[in-house]
């Protein structure tokens, strides 16, 4: 006979229930509350694995770096992609503004597999992947090694994105391989950390 | 006496509780009795207290709702929902 009472380990069932879940985290980066989230597609390969968690800090869309991966808010729910480009536009406004300093930013991610990148606006982000977890280890992404692996990627990337030239293209889709690999290869075995 | 883990964020949805452990990244469904459970876990309920009141709203027995809440609190304890809140003292004149 079943218990009255039961607890069950979150099961991906319901689309609305799954909806729930990613408001509740959304809003635990919102209240300043670092968390651990579990990767759901492989979009960020090689570095992120399907089923490995990382630890998301929370940050605006203005503490981020070209390079790092953002935490972001999307009708979907919460999706951590890399930002390759970051844009300040400064408002001319004619009058004076009391408040802020009339200027935005955008955010441009791109998942490490695909070249399908997107604007973000800053106020959707709302943290950054500074951990990975899988198994028994832990990976620091605050490393040198790691910040500037996210660095040359998201440069290399955005050469990618941007170029029409068909050969260039394919030097540069060669090359973001090539980073992305040697990269993560030297990530997982320079950056370990006993536990966050 | 037991009471929610602040740490946990916590919705309902059509009479069913959805939980977040967000240090963990783990994340719980709770049934609609469970979610009556939960919402009286604010310290200030015993487990007797809690399956008195699941007897006035479920037809069972006290006997066996004790032991099902029992049960879930084990279960609560165990991922780290839930923590011990010391019972209240009463001042000796």
């Amino acid at each position: 006979m079943s218990r009255m009472g039961e607890i069950s380990a979150f099961q991906q069932r319901d689309s609305h229930a799954q909806s729930t879940i990613a408001d509740l985290f959304i809003e635990a980066l919102r209240q300043g509350q670092s968390l651990w989230f579990r990767v759901g597609s492989g979009s960020m390969l090689p570095l992120l694995k399907v089923d490995a968690q990382v630890y998301i800090e929370p940050a605006p869309g203005r503490a981020i770096r070209v390079g790092e991966i953002a935490a972001f808010e999307t009708p979907q729910g919460l999706m951590i992609h890399r930002i390759v480009r970051i844009e300040h536009t400064k408002r001319i406004q004619p009058t004076r503004q009391p408040q802020g300093d009339g200027s935005s930013v955008r955010l441009l991610q791109m998942p490490d597999v695909i070249v399908r990148p997107t604007w973000l606006d800053e106020h959707t982000v709302i943290g950054r992947v500074v951990a990975i977890r899988g198994g028994n280890r832990h990976i620091n992404l605050k490393h040198p090694i790691a910040q500037k692996y996210g660095r040359v990627t998201a440069y290399v990337r955005y050469r990618l994105y941007m170029t029409e030239n068909r050969l260039l293209k394919t030097v540069l889709r060669a090359c973001s391989r090539l980073a992305l690999n040697t990269g993560c290869w030297c990530i997982e075995r320079c950056c370990l950390i006993s536990e966050i | 006496m037991l009471r929610r883990n602040m740490t946990i964020l916590w919705r309902e949805l059509d009479g069913e509780a959805v939980l977040l452990d967000p240090n963990a990244g783990c994340s719980y469904n709770l049934n609609a009795v469970g979610t009556v459970i939960w919402k009286m876990l604010d310290g200030t309920h015993t487990s007797g207290e809690i399956a008195s009141a699941i007897c006035e709203s479920y037809e069972v027995e006290y006997e066996q709702a004790l032991q099902d809440v029992e049960h879930l609190l084990a279960d609560m304890r165990t991922n780290n929902l839930v923590s011990e809140v010391a019972s209240p003292t009463h001042p000796v004149a």
